[in-house]
């Protein structure tokens, strides 16, 4: 290299030989210089490549064919990589998860629509597959981090994310007054998003139907009427609480249209039958009714709805009669047999027991022979916690409290896990002489565990916070009864007893005015 | 024709042996043992604190290598001496003795190592000029295998490394439609929890194969530029073996096999390294084959046919040298002062003494605890598991666990036992690897728990990070790591230091310190258990539960530490017995 800049040094610099030369000459060599020195170059490279090529040892290549081999399967593949864009590869992974979750293949399908979103396709339908795929593997946390994102709290995203907040909110018990909040605010926003949800619309016009809110419940019901029997019937329900008789009514008969296809369908199909009944029960044919579900019964005689709502039926029909024009001895005894045959069908029914309750606390021939029937029912072993509870309950209303305290305590015996029995017996030892409040908050206490909203419990530690002199505790209890209880002068009582031994004697006052005043209404 | 392939090659090189005329005396062997005497002390800690770590536990086979080099060297020439050599070996050995001053005085094997290099060839060119440098070159260069790269950066090599490994691996899994998710130093495969690219991704075997380029370099004696090359390449070489180790272990895992662990995991590890190191000798006769063996064909194309002179070495090697006395005896003096720095690093020995065979050790493991070594209620949350968790080795969560679960609303906590560690464990970086995001690093100072826990049996510090993982949500950890007599340590280095500058500056700042960084410290007794609790819940921490958890935290510490030092007792009465 040196030797050849020193050659083209002294061609071009030397002044003799440039004086000896002509203008035109010169101005030749210098525009023809650069090809020139490329021609040169060219040459010089040409001769190292031959001297290169000549020196090889083609055995050394043999050696070497592995490394050459790697290094060109690596260079190749990272061509073929960097030509697929990470558009395509999230793509090919949305497909994969749709895949995979269409094979219940949760772990598979989670990773797939991970790899989607974090390949940069972050669309909201790869995010909410990837929220129900965690779901399915029980990843909670990345549920509520992808729906906190699709579905936030304070901005209408993505219909579908509402929609599965609400119904996650509706779904756990209890439905506290702050989920219904909850599900409410995240379903206005799937309606906002999608006007035409149907899944919405049934959810919203059921909290709104379950709340007791008729007339907001009746245009969401409106709209998925079509959908199955139980959302006409909803719909008819709520027509009904806000004045619509005609269509009510038509909308039931249209129920009980759609139903009774069904069931011909389908004789074994339970729920369509139970809708079948209720829309019936509804129209009062209830002697059509009792025949469906006795029919269903017949199908399925383990079905423990069907007996439920056979009870349920009987229950009404009672009712009916109770508010019919016939003489009054005469229908309590037609209610009573009626009200004895929902209590062997389903003697844990609240409502069972409230219209038994009635029948033998009154004395009269129907009263006799309710007791007759259930002494009749602990005699031959039937129903014998309820027709315990019923006789105790019975007896300590009308003062005959060691009776009382002997049926209470066989029915805790043969039902301890019966809220209804276990919140009597507290309440009878609690209010019996000499009283036994520590054993009454104990069987109170386990009652609430189960059912910590229910305000009659409630109300009932409320009372044996009083007998234990825990006056705040007491208060706290009364109160939330008070809410459901308003006009229930025990309660009234309690909260003016409690409030006198805390000083706060206006208060006092007031409620023990209001139990006054009850007691003489 | 000249040979080529290398066991040729290495044969040539053995049978082309001069033979020198002028014999070395017993007093130049005696000096050249002075000045390695100089260097015992520290180089051991050096060398034994290296076969700690596992990824240079290799050099167990150094002195093999080292010999194997050492039979292809000609025999030591005086030939080449001459003043001037001496002259500049002299200022090189006064060079060297004054960084071994420093070493010594600052308690830095790894100084020390760079002297001990360094000191090589300096001796060599005071034996015998510049010739036996030249001559000698395969085995004081085959020395630089020692030398770690300094302040950590190693390490951090190996995690740039991992993660470009991590990513590379994802890209061929695509290719090959394999199905994975892909997140920091992390491959997640369906049904497979978290498949960290550690320990298992081979990742170790990078240090083996460039000391095994280098060896075949220096044996077979290449240019420099060949061998640059042919280092550079096996690291690419190592980043191929490790991604095609993922990518076989991921396959398998399609196809219902599991060769992440256990004898299969191994002998996929054995097998790759095997072919790795044919590709790197393949790779060397590639170059060979690319490469001029010399610049003789370019003098060539320059000037044609004009021959090349007979090199000047061997006119140098030809000259008689004749060395002055005065320059004899300064070397000698030299040679006196290095036994000097030995003594006094003798007398300068740190408490703990790395352990040199700590490989061949069986590894540290915590008796079983049992669920009720906590309470089943603490601190509000409900105990609802507990599990013992094995893991590969290094695995930067520890290669042993025993973990108890707690859960109150829809907040669950992890507290677990993580073991063994060297030293204080930092679990900052275990959770950047999985893919966190980091904030909020703080320490709580012995103050702050003794304020938050009044009258609490201990207070020490405890070392906090909020986590957010985008899709996954927020999470809280605290940790404390403590040695086997219970005394605890919390970590957090970015807080102490944050980048390899100041890492630099910091250990630069501690130089003369009685104890230096990296070193044992008094009074501690390592293996490290580190302590850890993860929080995590559906919805985000509030500043009140993130207290709650610190009370947590610190309770659950006091119950586990006794237990740790009670257990370690007995395990090592145990063990006596």
């Amino acid at each position: 290299m040196n030797s050849l800049l020193r050659k083209l040094k002294r061609r071009l610099v030397t002044p003799g030989k440039l004086g000896s030369r002509s203008p035109i000459r010169m101005v030749w060599d210098a525009l023809t210089f650069p090809f020139r020195l490329i021609g040169k170059l060219l040459v010089l490279t040409g001769s190292g490549l031959a001297a290169w090529w000549k020196s090889r040892h083609w055995r050394c290549l043999a050696w070497g064919l592995p490394a050459l081999a790697v290094i060109v399967t690596a260079a190749t593949s990272a061509m073929f990589a960097s030509s697929v864009s990470r558009f395509d590869l999230a793509v090919r992974y949305k497909e994969q998860g749709k895949a995979a979750m269409n094979a219940s293949q949760w772990e598979r399908a989670k990773l797939c629509f991970e790899r989607c979103v974090e390949l940069g396709v972050r669309d909201q339908e790869s995010l909410f597959e990837l929220a129900k795929a965690a779901e399915k593997t029980g990843d909670e946390q990345r549920k509520a981090a992808v729906l906190s994102r699709l579905a936030p709290d304070d901005v209408a995203t993505f219909a579908p994310a509402h929609l599965w907040k609400a119904a996650t909110a509706l779904s756990k018990s209890p439905v506290t007054q702050d989920r219904r909040t909850t599900a409410e605010k995240h379903l206005r926003f799937a309606l906002q998003l999608d006007p035409d949800n149907e899944p919405a619309h049934a959810l919203l016009g059921e909290m709104y139907f379950q709340s007791g809110l008729m007339s907001s419940a009746a245009p969401h019901l409106s709209r998925v009427a079509r959908r199955s029997p139980r959302f006409r019937m909803l719909y008819a329900k709520a027509l009904l609480a806000t004045g619509a008789v005609t269509q009510a009514t038509s909308m039931a008969e249209a129920a009980v249209s759609d139903a009774t296809t069904l069931v011909t369908g389908n004789p074994r199909d339970i729920p369509t039958r139970l809708e079948l009944g209720d829309a019936l029960t509804f129209l009062e044919r209830f002697e059509q009714a009792a025949s469906l579900l006795q029919e269903g019964l017949t199908l399925n005689p383990d079905s423990v709805e069907l007996r439920a709502a056979l009870a349920r039926v009987y229950v009404l029909r009672a009712d009916k009669i109770l508010a019919g024009p016939e003489d009054m001895e005469r229908k309590r005894i037609v209610a009573f047999q009626m009200i004895a045959a929902a209590m062997q069908l389903n003697p844990d029914d609240r409502h069972v027991f409230n219209r038994m309750m009635d029948l033998v606390t009154e004395e009269d021939d129907a009263s006799t022979e309710a007791r007759k029937f259930l002494t009749t029912n602990i005699a031959n072993g039937r129903a014998l916690g309820m027709s315990h509870l019923l006789l105790g309950t019975s007896l300590q209303k009308n003062g005959d409290l060691e009776q009382a305290v002997f049926h209470l305590e066989q029915a805790f015996q043969l039902m301890p896990e019966a809220p209804m029995v276990a919140n009597n017996l507290a309440w009878y030892l609690v209010h019996s002489e000499p009283s036994d409040p520590q054993r009454a908050m104990k069987l109170i206490e386990a009652v609430i565990k189960r059912f910590p909203d229910e305000p009659a419990y409630i109300d009932t530690r409320g009372h044996v916070h009083l007998a234990l002199k825990k006056w705040k505790e007491a208060v706290d209890d009364l109160q939330i009864s008070l809410q459901k209880f308003p006009k229930e002068q025990s309660v009234h009582d309690g909260l003016s007893k409690a409030y006198r031994e805390l000083g706060m004697i206006d208060l006092a006052d007031q409620h023990a005015a209001i139990a006054s005043q009850l007691a003489g209404k | 024709m000249q040979c080529h392939s290398p066991e040729k090659q290495f044969m040539s090189v053995l049978q082309t042996k001069p033979s020198s005329e002028i014999r070395l005396s017993a007093y130049h062997w005696v000096g050249a043992g002075l000045v390695v005497a100089g260097f015992l002390p520290l180089m051991y800690w050096h060398v034994a604190g290296l076969l700690e770590r596992p990824h240079y536990q290799f050099l167990f086979l150094f002195p093999i290598a080292v010999g194997l080099l050492y039979s292809t060297l000609p025999e030591i020439s005086t030939q080449g001496r001459s003043n001037t050599a001496i002259v500049m070996a002299a200022c090189l050995g006064a060079a060297v003795l004054a960084g071994l001053g420093f070493a010594t005085w600052a308690w830095s094997p790894w100084v020390a190592a760079v002297c001990f290099v360094i000191s090589l060839p300096t001796v060599l060119l005071y034996l015998g000029g510049w010739p036996l440098v030249r001559d000698w070159y395969p085995l004081w260069g085959f020395f630089l295998i020692l030398i770690p790269l300094p302040f950590g950066l190693d390490e951090d090599l190996i995690v740039r490394l991992r993660s470009v490994t991590c990513r590379a691996t994802s890209v061929v899994l695509d290719q090959v439609g394999v199905v994975h998710g892909s997140f920091a130093n992390v491959i997640e495969l369906p049904g497979k929890p978290l498949f960290v690219a550690d320990a298992c991704s081979g990742i170790h075997s990078l240090y083996v194969l460039l000391a095994i380029a280098l060896f075949a370099s220096l044996c077979f004696r290449r240019t420099i530029a060949h061998s640059l090359l042919l280092i550079l390449s096996t690291v690419g070489f190592v980043l191929v073996e490790n991604i095609a180790r993922i990518a076989s272990v991921a396959i398998a895992w399609r196809y219902g096999h599991d060769w992440s662990e256990g004898t299969s995991h191994t002998v996929l590890g054995a097998t790759l390294f095997c072919i790795s190191v044919l590709i790197v000798l393949s790779m060397d006769q590639f170059l060979l084959f690319l490469l001029p063996t010399s610049v003789d064909w370019i003098r060539k194309a320059l000037s044609g046919s004009r021959e090349l002179g007979v090199g000047k070495s061997a006119q140098r090697r030809s000259a008689v040298s004749s060395v002055s006395g005065g320059l004899e005896i300064l070397g000698a003096t030299m040679a006196v002062l290095f036994p000097i720095a030995g003594v006094v690093q003798f007398s300068k020995l740190p408490d703990r003494a790395p352990n040199a065979l700590a490989v061949f050790e069986k590894s540290f493991e915590l008796p079983r605890l049992r669920a009720d070594v906590l309470p089943a209620a603490l601190g509000g949350y409900t105990q609802t598991d507990f599990e013992t968790i094995q893991r590969v080795s290094e695995d930067p969560f520890g290669k042993s666990s025993q973990r108890w679960t707690f859960t109150k609303d829809n907040i669950t906590v992890y507290l677990s036992l993580d073991y063994p560690y060297e030293g204080p464990k930092d679990l900052c970086e275990c959770y950047e690897l999985v893919g966190w995001s980091l904030s909020g690093q703080r320490v709580y100072t012995q103050t702050e728990i003794a304020a938050l826990q009044p009258g609490s049996s201990s207070s020490e510090p405890v070392a906090s990070v909020n986590l957010h993982r985008e899709l996954y949500g927020d999470a809280q950890i605290y940790f404390s790591s403590c040695d086997l007599d219970g005394n605890i340590t919390s970590l957090i280095k970015s807080l102490v230091t944050p980048d390899s500058e100041k890492r630099i500056a910091n250990r630069v700042g501690q130089l003369g310190a009685e104890e230096g960084p990296g070193n044992a410290s008094p009074g501690r007794n390592p293996p490290y258990v580190n302590i850890h609790l993860l929080a995590s819940s559906v919805d985000s921490l509030s500043e009140q539960e993130r207290t709650e958890l610190l009370k947590f935290f610190v309770d659950a510490r006091n119950s586990l530490i006794p237990v740790i030092a009670s257990r370690n007792q007995t395990a090592a009465g145990a063990a006596n017995e």
